[in-house]
C-alpha cells in the first residue's frame, strides 16, 4: 500500500527545506550584495583620500623644488649664508619626498611611471645642476653661478614645473575616474539588494501561500472530511490533487471511504438477499404443503369413495387411474423438492463423463414419444457424436423435462420436435412443440420455483419446478438454457452444454439421422 | 393422453358438457329428466379439474354441475346461474376466493347463497366464515364430509 502512494512527486518535508534554503540564499544574496555595496563605496572613499594625499605630496614637492631653485638662485645672487641655509633645508628633505610619492603611487602603474619620471628629472636637477652649481658658486665665482641659475636653473625648473602639472592633471583624471566606477558600483550594489529583498519578500509570500493552499486547506478539508465520514456519509471524497504526504493522505482517506462504502453496500446487498432467502424460504415451505395437499386430497377422496362405494368396474378403473396419477404427482414432488433442496444447499452431486448427448436424446424421444397418441415427435439429430461432459442422469431429467412439457402443454397434440447440433464450443439442443405457448406476461417467471403460470387453471398437472430445477441443472454444467414463446402458436425451449470433444474439429457433419416416434408405434 | 377423461359410471353416466369455453362447463345429469326441475345446481369453483371431478363424484346424484376455475368465471356463473349452493376453493387464479365470496355476499341476487369454502389452509377457517362462509372443509376432504356438509347447507338431510 505504502509502494501505491510513493509514486507521488517529492515529500512535503524535502519541498519545505528547499523553499526555506531558497529564501535563505535569496537573503544571502541580498546581504553579500549590500556588503559589495559598502565595501565598494568604503574604497572609492579611500582612493578619494590617496589622490588627495598624492596631491598635496606632489604640491609640497613642487614647493620644496621650488625653495632649492629659489634658495640657489638667491644665494647666487647675493652670496649670504641665509639663503645658503634654506637651499641646504630644502635640498636634504627632498630625497624623503620623493620615495614617498613614490609610495603613495606604487599600486597605479601610469601614475608610477610619471613619478618615477617626475623624481627621476629632480635628482637629475640636483646633481647634473643644483650641486655642482653651488660647488662652482661657491669655490670659484658667484657671478657665473648667478649666470648659470637665470638661464640653465630656470629652463631645468620650467621643466619641473610642467612634469608636476601634468602629473597632478593624470591623478586628477585618475580620482574622477575611480569616483565615477565607486558610485556605478554602489549604485548597482544597492539595486541589486532592493531587488533581492524584494525577491525574497515576493518569494516568502508565495511560498506562505503554497503552504495555505496545498497544506493547510487539504487538511482542513480532510478534517471536515473525517468527521462526515464518522458521522456516517461514506459517499465523502476528497480533492486528490494536494501535494507530498498530504496528498498521501487524501488519497488514503478516498480509499478508506471507498472501502467502507463498498463494504457498507455489500452488507446492505447480503442483507437484501438474507432476508429474501428468508422470504423465499417459508414461501417454499407454504407451497409445497399446498402442492402436496392438492394431489393427497385427490388420493384419499378418490380411495374413501372407492373403500366405501360400489362403483361399476370402469368408473373404478378412471378413479384408480386418478390415485395412481396423484400419487405420482406426490412422489415428483418430492423428487423434484429434494432436488431443490439439494442444488440450494449446494449438495448437488454432479457426475462427470464424457457422453453422447444424441444417444441420451433418442433413448428420451422414445419413451416420450409412446406416451401420446396424440403427438408425433420428430428427431432431428446430426452423424457424429454430439459429446459433452456431464452427469447421464441429470441431463436425461432436463430432456425428460422439457419433453413432458412439451406434451403436456400442447393438449391438442400436433409435432414435437427435438433437434441437436454443435457449433465450434457447444451442443444445443431444442424441443418445440405446436402447443398453447407461454403468455408474454408470464414469460419472465417461467424459471421461479412453484410458477405454472395460468397453466394450472387449464387442467395441466405439474409441480411448478420442473423448469427451475432443469436450470439449475444445466447452469451447473456450464450451459445455458432459455426458450422462445408465442402465446397460441408454441414454445421452443433451447438449452447449450459446452462441447467435450478433445479432437479439435467438431462442427456438424452432413447428412442427418432423422427418425420419427408416434405414439401409435406401440 | 387425456388428462382430464370424461367421467364414466353410473353417478355422472350421461354427463352433458353445456359449455366449456374459457374453463367453464356446466353438467347435468340426464338420467332423470323429470327431475330436472327439482335438481339443485352446485357451482363448483376450483382450479384444479381433479378436485372438481371428486367434489362430483362425492355428492353422487340429483345434481346439476357448473365448474368454474378461476374467481372471475366463478362470479360470472354464479349470477348467471343463480346456484344453489356455491362450492368455492380460496386459491383460485385471478381473483381469490374470499374476494370471490366478498363479491358475492354485496351481491343482492346472491346475498343468501350458501357457500361452502373448500381450502388447504385449516388456518383461514376463520377469515372464511367472518367473510360469509356458510361452512368451511380442509382440503384434503373426507367425501362424506363434503356430501353431509352440502345436504345440511340445502336442508336436506
Amino acid at each position: 500500500m505504502t509502494s501505491r502512494y510513493r509514486t507521488s512527486s517529492v515529500s512535503l518535508a524535502t519541498r519545505m527545506v528547499a523553499a526555506s534554503a531558497v529564501v535563505a540564499l535569496l537573503v544571502v544574496a541580498v546581504f553579500v550584495g549590500l556588503i559589495l555595496a559598502l565595501s565598494a563605496v568604503r574604497n572609492a572613499t579611500k582612493d578619494e583620500a590617496r589622490s588627495k594625499d598624492v596631491t598635496v605630496a606632489t604640491l609640497e614637492l613642487e614647493n620644496l623644488v621650488v625653495d632649492v631653485d629659489t634658495g640657489l638662485r638667491d644665494y647666487s645672487i647675493t652670496g649670504k649664508p641665509r639663503f645658503l641655509a634654506s637651499y641646504k633645508a630644502a635640498r636634504s628633505a627632498l630625497p624623503e619626498r620623493l620615495s614617498r610619492l613614490e609610495e603613495l603611487v606604487a599600486h597605479e602603474p601610469g601614475q608610477l611611471r610619471r613619478a618615477q619620471d617626475l623624481t627621476a628629472e629632480i635628482r637629475r636637477y640636483l646633481t647634473d645642476y643644483a650641486d655642482p652649481v653651488l660647488r662652482f658658486a661657491q669655490t670659484e665665482s658667484l657671478a657665473a653661478g648667478r649666470a648659470a641659475t637665470a638661464t640653465e636653473g630656470k629652463r631645468r625648473i620650467d621643466e619641473i614645473r610642467a612634469r608636476f602639472s601634468a602629473f597632478r592633471g593624470a591623478e586628477d583624471i585618475l580620482a574622477r575616474a575611480r569616483t565615477r566606477s565607486a558610485a556605478d558600483k554602489s549604485e548597482q550594489a544597492t539595486a541589486l539588494g532592493i531587488a533581492g529583498l524584494v525577491l525574497s519578500a515576493l518569494f516568502i509570500v508565495v511560498f506562505g501561500l503554497y503552504l495555505a493552499r496545498s497544506i493547510a486547506r487539504p487538511v482542513r478539508e480532510a478534517a471536515a472530511g473525517a468527521t462526515q465520514l464518522a458521522g456516517g456519509n461514506f459517499l465523502i471524497r476528497l480533492q486528490e490533487n494536494a501535494p507530498g504526504e498530504v496528498g498521501e493522505l487524501t488519497r488514503a482517506f478516498n480509499e478508506t471511504a471507498e472501502r467502507l462504502e463498498r463494504a457498507r453496500t455489500e452488507l446492505q446487498h447480503q442483507n437484501a438477499r438474507l432476508r429474501e432467502g428468508e422470504r423465499l424460504k417459508s414461501e417454499l415451505v407454504n407451497t409445497v404443503s399446498h402442492e402436496l395437499r392438492t394431489p393427497l386430497a385427490g388420493v384419499r377422496g378418490f380411495t374413501a369413495l372407492l373403500l366405501r362405494r360400489d362403483f361399476e368396474p370402469e368408473v373404478r378403473r378412471h378413479y384408480l387411474g386418478i390415485v395412481d396419477a396423484q400419487a405420482r404427482r406426490l412422489s415428483e414432488l418430492i423428487d423434484h423438492f429434494l432436488d431443490v433442496r439439494r442444488i440450494e444447499e449446494g449438495r448437488f452431486e454432479l457426475a462427470e463423463e464424457v457422453i453422447d448427448i444424441a444417444e441420451l436424446l433418442e433413448d428420451e424421444a422414445q419413451l416420450y414419444g409412446a406416451q401420446s397418441a396424440k403427438h408425433r415427435l420428430e428427431l432431428d439429430l446430426p452423424d457424429a457424436p454430439l459429446r459433452v461432459r456431464g452427469d447421464p442422469d441429470r441431463l436425461r431429467q432436463v430432456i425428460g423435462n422439457l419433453l413432458s412439457n412439451a406434451i403436456k402443454y400442447s393438449p391438442q397434440g400436433g409435432v414435437v420436435s427435438l433437434a441437436a447440433e454443435r457449433d465450434e464450443e457447444s451442443v444445443r439442443v431444442q424441443v418445440r412443440d405446436e402447443g398453447v405457448g407461454i403468455p408474454t406476461t408470464q414469460q419472465a417467471r417461467i424459471f421461479t420455483k412453484f410458477f405454472r403460470g395460468d397453466m394450472a387453471a387449464s387442467g395441466i398437472t405439474g409441480t411448478g419446478l420442473g423448469l427451475a430445477v432443469s436450470r439449475d441443472i444445466v447452469e451447473s454444467h456450464g450451459g445455458r438454457i432459455g426458450f422462445t414463446s408465442a402465446e397460441g402458436q408454441g414454445t421452443s425451449f433451447w438449452l447449450e452444454l459446452p462441447g467435450a470433444d478433445s479432437d479439435g474439429d467438431g462442427g456438424p457433419q452432413p447428412g442427418n439421422r432423422s427418425t420419427e416416434w408416434k405414439g401409435e408405434q406401440r | 393422453m387425456r388428462l382430464e377423461a370424461p367421467a364414466p359410471g353410473s353417478a355422472v353416466s350421461a354427463v352433458r358438457r353445456l359449455a366449456s369455453s374459457e374453463g367453464k362447463c356446466i353438467e347435468s345429469s340426464e338420467a332423470n329428466r323429470a327431475d330436472v326441475q327439482n335438481q339443485k345446481t352446485v357451482l363448483i369453483c376450483d382450479d384444479e379439474p381433479m378436485l372438481r371431478e371428486l367434489v362430483r363424484a362425492s355428492l353422487e346424484f340429483g345434481y346439476r354441475f357448473a365448474e368454474a376455475n378461476d374467481g372471475i368465471v366463478a362470479l360470472e356463473l354464479a349470477r348467471e346461474l343463480r346456484p344453489d349452493v356455491v362450492i368455492l376453493d380460496l386459491m383460485l387464479p385471478r381473483r381469490g376466493g374470499l374476494e370471490v365470496l366478498a363479491d358475492i355476499r354485496t351481491d343482492e341476487r346472491l346475498r343468501t347463497t350458501p357457500v361452502l369454502v373448500v381450502s388447504a389452509w385449516p388456518e383461514r377457517r376463520e377469515a372464511a366464515l367472518e367473510a360469509g362462509a356458510d361452512d368451511f372443509v380442509t382440503k384434503p376432504f373426507d367425501p362424506d364430509e363434503l356430501k353431509r356438509s352440502m345436504e345440511e347447507l340445502l336442508g336436506m338431510e
